[in-house]
């Protein structure tokens, strides 16, 4: 957290166009956050804008910043050369080289005759990654998760000015993603170095990012904070590529077995903490919108959900078939309702509603 | 028997050079042609094939016309190096380089080709230039390709007749190596000293193929 004010490294894409015949991309972001995720599905542009930063593909036109550099001017020739642009990139399977070792891959990378603050040291990057074992081993030998990690830390040898992580944990299974997120965390937060997270699953991007920017078809839908894209996505297509999702801070309050209670601004929650890392504090809790059931004030007696909350409604956006209603119940809270449930109901600003939620609807992340 | 042990020693040292004299071209030939795109590849390509397919001795007719005494490049060697070509052993290891060549470049290019690219991107990314790329990354990572290539264009060398008998002619004790001397023992009518050749080719042939398989099939390290 001590570098938060220090990592102010601006990225800088200005009018950034890429014409490939079949597929064009149009972008105009400055990312400022420790860590950006890109979020998208596949086939919407991230590897391409990730590919732009690195310097590997040359954009049509555009400039690209980092901090008072100037990488990429199209318009004044300017295009440095991968090599000279400080920017470290981690792509799906890690690209290790085959012929060499781990050890071998590491200081390929290291800056020679380059004073390098010691932080970025092997030594040091190694035992950060806890990856000090696997120095002999070749590639080929290393499981997936050990493969990312010694990308990962051949990637922070180079000392860069920015890391671009691109679905860095989308080869792995669930275990060895949960495994390998608090290392990604600590980069996050030892390192100092601006990470563009690049990621398709909302979770990765619950847990690791600061703001988030949403791209589909080559176009930025929609660029802030991680709870506000989540909570409230500004037009149907973010809607739809992400999900409405209630993102709030939590604070672990204890449990009985698997159920966890969580307190999260005035209210208490209650849901599903196998998940969690034992010894967890701080949490983000989150609500997809479709799992929040509306019932009439005081007719919500006997019902099987673990968490039921009174609360007052906001305001209602109706986006097509459904309605997202925004509730104010000591946080704000996000439901997704038919309009025919929302006429039933009579719901209107300012009524008086119950909140119902199943206790493993209430997902809980924990936040390093 | 000095003779037959003569000619062996020959042949092998000129495929040996010939291969050797090709290499650094021939793998950075091979590299231009799979990694860049410039103006004229198209032509260089066709131009390095073609000793693939016209006849040898056709090549060996335009080596000499090039290099003879009065051939434009001939000259040039002459007055540079004060060196004469055609119808020494150097004409031997010049017919078999040129006939070696294309094998070699398609190896390359093939073994460049076979590299991921997203390999040497990534170490650009990591702060290496070109150079220091290509010899780190591409190089060792197309090694076994190119020594294959290396093996094969030996052994191209090794039977090499129609190119080098047009440029160096058939002079006992300068230019004559295995594949010649097989047709000028039997010429001459000694059949014997042709099959001792014979039996001499036949397991240098062996040898290299045995040791391209071998190559091909180690395990990469």
């Amino acid at each position: 957290m001590a570098f938060a004010e220090e990592v102010a490294m601006k990225l800088l894409l200005q009018e950034v166009r890429l014409n490939t015949g079949t597929f064009s991309l149009q972008i105009d972001a400055e990312f400022g956050g420790r860590v950006t995720g890109l979020f998208g599905v596949s086939g919407s542009g991230k590897s391409t804008v990730v590919e732009i930063i690195a310097g590997l593909r040359r954009p049509d036109a555009g400039v690209v910043k980092l901090g008072e550099d100037v990488l990429t001017d199209v318009a004044r020739g300017v295009h440095r050369l991968p090599e000279e642009r400080g920017v470290g990139f981690v792509p799906q399977d890690g690209a290790l080289f085959p012929h060499l070792s781990v050890d071998g891959n590491l200081r390929f990378a290291e800056r020679r005759g380059r004073a390098v603050d010691k932080i970025f040291s092997r030594e040091n990057v190694c035992t950060l990654l806890g990856i000090d074992a696997l120095l002999n081993r070749r590639p080929a030998t290393l499981s997936g998760g050990e493969r990312q990690r010694v990308a990962i830390a051949r990637a922070l040898v180079s000392a860069p000015k920015l890391l671009l992580l691109d679905e860095p944990l989308a080869a792995l299974d669930a275990e060895r993603k949960a495994a390998i997120l608090p290392y990604l965390q600590r980069v996050r937060d030892e390192f100092g170095v601006p990470v563009l997270y690049v990621s398709h699953v909302p979770q990765e991007m619950l847990a690791l990012c600061d703001d988030m920017a949403v791209l589909a078809d080559g176009r930025l839908l929609q660029h802030g904070p991680v709870e506000e894209v989540f909570r409230r996505p500004s037009c149907p297509a973010v809607a739809r590529i992400v999900g409405v999702e209630t993102v709030v801070p939590g604070r672990v309050l204890g449990g009985e077995g698997e159920l966890v209670a969580v307190s999260v601004g005035k209210s208490r929650l209650v849901g599903l903490g196998d998940q969690l890392p034992a010894g967890t504090t701080d949490v983000l809790v989150s609500i997809r919108a479709e799992d929040v059931l509306l019932v009439n004030a005081g007719s919500a007696a006997g019902v099987s959900a673990r968490n039921c909350l009174s609360c007052k409604v906001t305001a209602l956006v109706t986006e097509g078939a459904t309605v997202r209603v925004e509730l104010d119940c000591g946080f704000a809270l996000t439901a997704l309702l038919t309009r025919q449930a929302v006429a039933e109901l009579h719901l209107a600003p300012g009524c008086e509603v119950m909140a119902l939620i199943k206790a493993p609807s209430v997902h809980l992340i924990a936040r390093g | 028997m000095e003779d037959l042990a003569h000619v062996t020693l020959f042949t092998l040292g000129v495929a040996l050079l010939s291969t050797l004299l090709i290499l650094p071209p021939g793998v950075a030939l091979g590299w231009l042609l799979a990694r860049r795109d410039w103006p004229g590849k198209v032509v260089v390509e066709t131009l390095v094939a073609l000793p693939l397919v016209i006849p040898p001795v056709a090549t060996g007719l335009v080596l000499l016309k090039l290099f003879g005494r009065r051939g434009p490049l001939g000259l040039l060697v002459q007055n540079l190096f004060g060196v004469e070509i055609v119808f020494t052993w150097k004409a031997v290891v010049l017919a078999t380089a040129v006939m070696s060549f294309p094998l070699l470049v398609r190896s390359a290019r093939v073994a460049f080709e076979e590299v991921p690219q997203r390999l040497e991107g990534m170490a650009r990314t990591l702060g290496a230039g070109p150079w220091r790329v290509f010899f780190s990354i591409s190089l060792p990572l197309a090694k076994r390709g190119l020594l294959a290539g290396c093996v094969l264009a030996f052994a191209r060398a090794l039977g090499e007749f129609g190119a080098t008998v047009m440029i160096a002619g058939m002079i006992p004790g300068e230019t004559i190596t295995l594949a010649l001397g097989i047709y000028h023992e039997v010429q001459l009518g000694n059949d014997d000293a042709a099959l001792g050749l014979l039996s001499v080719s036949v397991a240098l042939a062996f040898g290299a193929v045995a040791l391209s398989e071998w190559l091909l099939r180690r395990k990469s390290p």
